[in-house]
């Protein structure tokens, strides 16, 4: 009896294939992406996220991006890893959008071995991993290997405060202003941050401003994009 | 009747109990999503019962030892079981840790009868076992025609301690007086469809058997027919199963040999969703694999895994971890595995146990909890957390991180229900994005250089003007508050008096800050 052996040449697309596999999202095109909230389909194009990529987020408001980043996904039913992430705000991870149905912590595995063998499993298992400061003692070489592993299995990566993994869309954030609070009165009300992103797909640097967050703990677009030099945006693919 | 297959089936009461190593008088119970799946004699013997909540069991027995659910060291342990029956006895399935299942004609006519062939399976895995099975009672071996009678009789066996052959044909009269509890116990019927059973005045396996079948198929569709079918000692298989065309299995052949089992289980898991996707396609679903892995020295492992609602892929891959991990452990591998099989054994028709379309479950919640399961034994319990609701003024009352192994993740609407009461005097949204539980003891200064204090009555002393953090001194752009609370003060051990600031460093940094009693702490961070 013969046996049917994998075509080598298929373990991509198979390796790459979504787990929120839905009805109604069975093209390629979508099971090759996660979705991103909808407000920032001004900032990254189709406003999803390919399988498989490190999003990097630095500057002022990093945390806040990276809870409104993982929040799309999430809400679309992917599960959501925070790893070195010990101090992470739930209230504000609920008010981003983040689900916390769906939301695990690992806190600190101790060891290397243990770092690589831990973010293995979440990767496995997760659609979403956020990498916080508490990964810093992730070697060089497990975290190239790791990210070998997230390509294949199609997951997403979210950083913040961990340069160590890299990043194929790197969101920094430029300014940030917080307003509402005043010299002994008021209350913060919102930060309005703008975000550069740039990235090795990402042709030509993209700017945008953002309410991060905004009065009610969600990411809102401030007025219209800007790009940075007068050059329209040609739409990709 | 003649076509209901004879099979034997090997029971371990407890097992999980029996692999955590409990002596024969010490109470263990083993606690998955806070209840009671496991439990020791010794337990049992101070009032603790399956389904129990772990604080129930603590009630009743103080000083019980709790143990947390990790079937992949049951299926580990469980191997050697596996292997010592499968020297005596071919094609040994394994139904679930602590239960195997096999044919039970061949080897019966070898022992010379089934009572012969019984004695000696069960004694070649009591040896195995050994005497962690004090603790749990003993091994029962039950055989009779079909499944759902020979699990019946192997667990009444390990009551009476001895193994129960039922005659063959006779399985309607074995069963005729016995609860209908037993088809949601063994045959996984659910619940609620046994106590309709009871209203209906159906107590017996026999009174349901005695129904007409049209009637009873009628009343409670393909259901009803498959609990009418079994109670009547029929045959428990679904309808629609039987083996699948040939070329279904998948396998790859490693060039060089893999020694990492992790990488062995990645391979294992796309072939998993290959061979899920190709049954899917034809709407059939694998109940019965055959896992086959071999080394270059050929060295080989082969299981049989069964699953009666169908193995998914995420199931599948689990029992590939669980047998690779197993084989290492037996230690007698000298070489890197060079050829992994997955081959569907048995199949069905996939009767629409349907993976949520919206809401519900769906694959990645398969995924999900099997990789909280794993993360839990790599780096221990209070490592994996997840929130909860838990309630409060302050940013680290709200939620609470609570440890994932005791949490239920499948249904997470008892602990992330929302609070219908009012918090009056917690901070409005924004939320802080990074929380410091405890905080960290900080330094605020006003403009003269003086400790700025809050009075009695929630007056500030001064604004502040540098905020000391980090061993580094910030200056403030601008500040509000205080918010003073005055919490559980009918409470000495538990009062507390805090009055809380938002303070904006000219970084750009906004902090939420808090003094109690002359000392100021960061509480948390809007990062």
């Amino acid at each position: 009896m013969p046996a049917r052996v994998v075509n080598p040449t298929h373990l991509s697309d198979l390796a790459g294939r979504g787990l929120v596999t839905r009805a109604g999202s069975s093209t390629a095109a979508q099971d090759r992406t996660l979705p991103l909230l909808p407000v920032f389909s001004s900032l990254v194009s189709q406003g999803a996220v390919q399988r498989g990529s490190v999003m990097a987020c630095t500057g002022g408001a990093a945390m806040s991006l990276a809870l409104a980043l993982a929040a799309g996904p999430s809400q679309q039913g992917a599960w959501v890893g925070a790893i070195g992430m010990a101090s992470l705000g739930l209230a504000a991870a609920a008010e981003a959008g983040v689900v916390l149905e769906r939301l695990v912590s690992v806190i600190e595995p101790g060891s290397d071995h243990l770092w690589a063998e831990a973010l293995a499993a979440c990767i496995d298992g997760f659609d979403v991993l956020l990498l916080g400061p508490g990964t810093q003692q992730v070697r060089t070489g497990t975290a190239r290997r790791l990210m070998a592993r997230l390509r294949a299995r199609g997951a997403v990566a979210i950083t913040v405060g961990a340069p160590v993994f890299g990043g194929d869309l790197r969101f920094e954030c430029t300014s940030a202003t917080w307003l509402g609070l005043g010299d002994g009165h008021g209350v913060a009300q919102g930060r309005v941050a703008e975000v550069a992103l740039t990235g090795r797909r990402v042709p030509q640097t993209r700017r945008a401003e953002f309410w991060l967050p905004s009065a009610d703990g969600q990411v809102r677009a401030v007025g219209a994009p800007a790009t940075a030099p007068v050059v329209p945006l040609r739409r990709t693919g | 009747m003649a076509e209901v297959p004879r099979l034997g089936v090997l029971w371990c009461p407890h097992w999980s109990v029996a692999v955590a190593g409990a002596r024969a008088d010490e109470p263990v119970v083993v606690v998955h999503a806070n209840r009671v799946v496991a439990h020791s004699v010794a337990a049992a013997a101070d009032g603790v019962a399956l389904g129990q909540r772990r604080r129930e069991a603590q009630a009743r027995c103080p000083h019980v030892r709790i143990e947390h659910h990790d079937p992949a060291r049951d299926a580990r342990a469980f191997d050697q079981v596996v292997q010592a029956v499968g020297a005596m006895v071919p094609r040994v399935e394994i139904t679930e840790p602590g239960t195997l299942t096999f044919m039970a004609r061949g080897p019966a006519r070898y022992f010379g009868g089934e009572t012969a062939m019984a004695a000696k399976v069960i004694h070649a895995a009591a040896v195995a076992v050994g005497h962690s099975l004090e603790a749990v009672g003993s091994l029962g071996l039950g055989v009779a025609d079909g499944r759902f009678a020979a699990g019946i009789a192997a667990r009444r066996a390990a009551a009476q301690g001895m193994p129960l052959v039922v005659e063959a044909g006779s399985g309607a009269t074995f069963l005729r007086d016995l609860p209908v509890q037993l088809l949601a116990e063994v045959a996984g019927v659910s619940s609620e469809f046994v106590h309709l059973l009871h209203r209906l005045g159906l107590h017996h396996l026999g009174a349901l058997a005695a129904l007409p079948a049209t009637d009873v198929s009628a009343r409670f569709g393909p259901l009803g027919a498959f609990a009418h079918r079994v109670a009547g000692g029929g045959d428990d298989r679904l309808p629609g199963t039987h083996d699948p065309p040939s070329g279904m299995q998948v396998q790859r052949v490693f060039e060089p040999p893999v020694l990492h089992s992790d990488a062995l289980v990645f391979v294992g898991r796309q072939l998993a969703d290959e061979l899920v996707a190709t049954l899917a396609a034809d709407g059939r679903v694998c109940t019965r694999l055959e896992v086959v892995a071999e080394t270059e020295h050929g060295e080989r492992s082969e299981r049989l895994w069964y699953r009666s609602t169908g193995l998914g892929a995420a199931a599948m891959v689990e029992r590939v971890r669980w047998q690779l991990d197993a084989w290492a452990q037996g230690g007698d591998l000298t070489a890197g595995v060079a050829l992994l099989r997955l081959d569907p054994v048995e199949v069905r028709s996939d009767d629409g146990v349907q993976l949520g379309l919206w809401g519900g479950r769906t694959q990645a919640d398969d995924w999900a909890v099997r990789a909280v399961a794993r993360l839990v034994a790599l780096v221990g319990e209070q490592q994996v957390l997840v929130p909860a609701v838990e309630g409060g003024r302050q940013p680290h009352d709200t939620y609470a991180w609570v440890p994932a192994a005791t949490a239920d993740l499948a249904d997470p609407s008892e602990r992330l229900a929302v609070q219908a009461a009012p918090w009056p005097g917690s901070l409005p949204a924004p939320s802080p994005s990074v929380v410091h539980a405890p905080g960290q003891p900080i330094a605020v200064f006003d403009a003269a250089g003086q400790p700025v204090g809050v009075s009695g009555r929630g007056a500030v002393s001064a604004a502040p003007a540098t905020v000391h953090l980090d061993g580094s001194a910030h200056d403030v752009a601008g500040w509000a508050g205080p918010w003073p609370v005055d919490e559980r003060w009918w409470d000495p051990a538990r009062a507390r008096r805090t009055a809380r600031f938002q303070v904006l460093t000219r970084s750009g940094r906004l902090l939420l800050v808090a003094v109690e009693r002359g000392q100021w702490w960061l509480s948390a961070e809007y990062c």
